[in-house]
């Protein structure tokens, strides 16, 4: 069966018409799994929906060596799409591409077994039993036929969301949760739920709210999605108060206290959910040592990939940025200062504002380094593309196309991890490492500060890690300290009787 | 904001940015403005009610009828969507300001259309969304609009960007307008100015006054919040203002009217946009992108702080209202300060 990711008709920002950062607009992206590329006006063939299903190249996961398709129709605008092949392509019983039958008929099948894995962003499939290897496969497959996405109160709450400035991280995990509740609605109801009926039953609100089962693959949902999914639908009834209250009669918040009262525990002026499991949070925190041999075993990779490796890494180290936040950082956010320092612009988590971070010499050394690097294979390769700073597009590349993904990046470092013989670091085990080892020495207000945690609650929770190594080494400076301080005071103390005795 | 574009994805939907404001339309707003000059507001408010009703009468244009307010009015639903969807990414407070103009229009002009005004803003109220109340004052109502105001990108100033920015000014402009833009970018950079006042400084504003340490003090009167305020200026700015001044002064003529004009012996104040050209001018030639007014305000308070002043001073110095609006301008340069110290630590 093939499982997709997405239903490109249907999906927030393609269906909304809304564009996205590039002259690519996205279709339907779920957790970023799957990335589509379609130009604004297609012309693409339509499948037996009446759907656009056409796709022209095929790109392979880098699991295993990448290996592309080659366009099968170059006149076409092209359309990126990376497949998931978990069995048979034809017992979908879909139109596709020639390409992709091409693809699915070549000697290599199966890949899923050896790790090539593939996904295909087609109409009329939802969820994915071959994503997440720990959950029950085929737990609710039946709810993920309908979309709540096509309701139109859901559009509305969506279009009113956006224009009340919602980031579009926020956003998507909004959408992402309504969708999410309303399936759970579904399964438990054995029938479609609309979001304005759901509203009318209280119980059954307060049931989907703390069903903390995933509608994709059965596997438990934390305790923080379960409170993402209660913000989420906070806000629905606030944004879509005039609807509801016309429809239920009553004030949607009132009824969302009560769906809660039935499920909830009342904490304070809160609400505390019952379900879910903890959140799993902290992790390892490299030392200096481990960091410096993994940075060096990145950089040691031959060509431009080595230069960026080394220069993503230690800006990682140095300033504590968040992966995706630099990953994604764009040319045109650099800013080289006249006294020749650079500032980078890094957005901020769930924000619409900009951090400004400022490299240090040997860092901006290091980004000069790479763009050189890269710009010189470029026009080795005949690569059209080229990096300068201060001009708009990604900075950070891993072709002549595209920015470097995000799988590429965990891939780098478990790979350079490997050679450096460390154990396997974690992207976020850098700025975890960097809260810890500058919270040893300054305040926390200033690490806080300095690393763009809002406030210190965060940072001391979760990425601050104490070292054993280190607590033993200034217990140990502190009882010679006060070896010594007990000597000069038994000196002190004995003195005026060596005085007597003289 | 890149969301709100799909909001005119659909052809048979207005199309954004077409002024075809009718002569209804200006005959209930002048009428409008008319009746809240004489309900005592003041005039700026009133322009700007007037600025976010002509907005609103443009999201409602169509291609088959235009935007017509007196229609806006019967129609609630057409005015709540308008208020909750805008076509273009707007601030909260544009927000906020266009409920409280819709709000007054409609008590205003509502009866001279034969509406009932109270039923109508209960209408209006009905469609809005709300969020429980925080308090006694608020209703909880939601418009739409980002809580942040959105600034192009720029880079935190300090001390020696302002000062290459100074520099600049006088390098890059042509010889008899030399001093007047360095006068018009010091007071920019080196006071609590902000561009619109800098503009409409006169020499008259100006004061010396004697303070304890430093024999005379110059000082500068503004009008902010209603009140007469008498701002310091320091050194950079006094002696630009000096230089600037000193070429009358030779020739025995009066040192009066506007400061920044457009021309040496012109009358006329040079104007807002022009100023800011300057600015953007100055940047460009010192190497920088171009930095806003509060970009400017921001280096200069930090520019004080590290010569010594308190909070509370800068605060005097800047005309703040809060010291809490002083924190806000050093936010960015106390995460730089931050960083900083950490890249120290790390090194060690």
């Amino acid at each position: 069966m093939v499982t997709g990711y997405a239903q490109p008709h249907e999906c927030c920002y393609a269906d909304t018409g809304a564009p996205s950062r590039s002259r690519f607009r996205e279709v339907g992206s779920r957790e970023g799994a799957c990335a589509v590329r379609q130009p604004q006006a297609p012309t693409w063939p339509t499948n037996a929906r009446g759907r656009q299903a056409a796709m022209i190249t095929c790109e392979r996961s880098a699991v295993a060596g990448s290996r592309r398709a080659q366009p099968a129709e170059s006149s076409g605008p092209q359309l990126l799409v990376r497949l998931l092949l978990t069995q048979d392509l034809h017992s979908s019983g879909c139109d596709l591409h020639p390409s992709v039958r091409d693809l699915h008929h070549e000697p290599d099948d199966e890949p899923h077994r050896r790790g090539i894995g593939y996904q295909l962003a087609f109409p009329g499939w939802e969820g994915s039993s071959a994503r997440r290897s720990g959950g029950q496969p085929g737990r609710r497959h039946g709810v993920a036929a309908c979309d709540p996405s096509e309701d139109p109160v859901v559009r509305d709450y969506l279009r009113r969301l956006a224009a009340q400035g919602a980031a579009l991280s926020g956003w998507r995990a909004y959408r992402y949760q309504l969708r999410t509740t309303l399936r759970s609605a579904h399964w438990l109801a054995g029938r479609p739920v609309p979001v304005i009926q759901l509203f009318m039953d209280d119980r059954l609100l307060g049931r989907a709210l703390v069903d903390d089962t995933a509608p994709s693959d059965g596997a438990q949902l934390s305790r923080w999605t379960l409170a993402q999914r209660r913000s989420a639908l906070r806000s629905f009834a606030a944004l879509m108060r005039p609807e509801l209250l016309a429809a239920t009669g009553e004030d949607p918040h009132g009824v969302l206290d009560r769906a809660l009262r039935g499920v909830a525990e009342r904490v304070g002026t809160g609400y505390r959910l019952s379900g879910g499991s903890p959140r799993r949070r902290g992790g390892q925190t490299p030392t200096t040592s481990e960091v410096r041999s993994v940075i060096n075993a990145a950089g040691s990779v031959l060509g431009y990939r080595g230069l960026r490796n080394r220069a993503f890494l230690q800006i990682l180290a140095s300033t504590g940025i968040r992966v995706n936040a630099l990953r994604q950082l764009d040319t045109a956010a650099c800013i080289v200062m006249p006294t020749g320092r650079l500032r980078l612009l890094i957005r901020e988590k769930s924000k619409c504002t900009l951090r400004e971070v400022e490299l240090s010499k040997e860092l901006a050394a290091a980004l000069d380094a790479y763009i050189e690097g890269f710009n010189a294979w470029a026009v080795a390769r005949r690569w059209p593309t080229r990096l300068r700073l201060g001009q708009p597009g990604p900075l950070w590349r891993n072709s002549g196309r595209g920015s470097w993904g995000n799988g590429d990046v965990r891939q780098m470092l478990r790979t350079a991890c490997a050679r450096a013989r460390v154990d396997d670091i974690p992207p976020h085990g850098f700025r975890r490492r960097y809260a810890s080892d500058a919270a040893t020495v300054l305040p926390r207000h200033v690490v806080a500060q300095a690393g763009g945690w809002q406030g210190r609650e965060r940072m001391d929770d979760h990425y601050v890690t104490p070292r054993p190594a280190a607590i033993w080494h200034k217990l140990r400076v502190a009882a010679q300290l006060a070896d010594h301080d007990t000597a000069r005071a038994k000196e002190q103390r004995y003195a005026p009787t060596l005085v007597l005795v003289e | 904001m890149h969301q709100l574009s799909f909001l005119s994805s659909d052809p048979s939907e207005p199309v954004p940015g077409r002024r075809r404001s009718t002569a209804e339309n200006e005959r209930l707003l002048m009428a409008y403005r008319h009746r809240r000059l004489s309900e005592g507001a003041h005039a700026r408010s009133v322009a700007r009610e007037l600025s976010q009703l002509r907005s609103l009468a443009r999201e409602c244009h169509t291609q088959e009828e235009p935007g017509l307010l007196s229609q806006l009015v019967s129609q609630p639903a057409t005015m709540a969507r308008v208020l909750l969807e805008p076509r273009v990414a707007i601030a909260r407070s544009t927000g906020r300001a266009r409920l409280r103009a819709v709000q007054r229009f409609i008590r205003i002009v509502g009866p001279e259309l034969g509406r009932d005004s109270a039923a109508d803003l209960s209408a209006l109220d009905a469609l809005l969304p709300a969020r429980p109340p925080a308090g006694w004052h608020t209703s909880g109502v939601l418009v739409a609009g980002s809580p942040n105001r959105r600034r192009p990108i720029a880079p935190t100033l300090d001390a020696t960007d302002l000062a290459r920015i100074l520099d600049a000014a006088g390098a890059s402009a042509a010889p008899h307008c030399a001093a007047r833009d360095r006068a018009l970018v010091s007071l920019c950079c080196f006071t609590g100015l902000r561009v619109e006042e800098v503009v409409g400084l006169h020499w008259e504003h100006l004061n010396l006054e004697p303070t304890r340490i430093a024999g005379q003090g110059l000082t500068v009167a503004v009008q902010r919040r209603g009140r007469l305020l008498h701002l310091p200026l320091p050194g950079p700015a006094a002696d630009a203002l000096a230089e600037l001044a000193a070429p009358r002064v030779t020739c025995g003529l009066a040192v009066r009217g506007p400061v920044i004009r457009t021309q040496t012996d012109s009358a006329r104040a040079l104007g807002y946009g022009a100023a800011r050209k300057i600015l953007r001018r100055a940047c460009r030639h010192a190497g920088y992108p171009p930095v806003e007014s509060a970009e400017l305000r921001a280096g200069c308070a930090y520019w004080l702080r590290t010569q010594g002043l308190s909070d509370h001073e800068v605060v005097g110095v800047l005309g703040l209202a809060r010291v809490r609006s002083l924190d806000r301008l050093l936010h960015r340069h106390a995460a730089l300060d931050a960083q900083r110290r950490v890249r120290e630590v790390l090194i060690q």
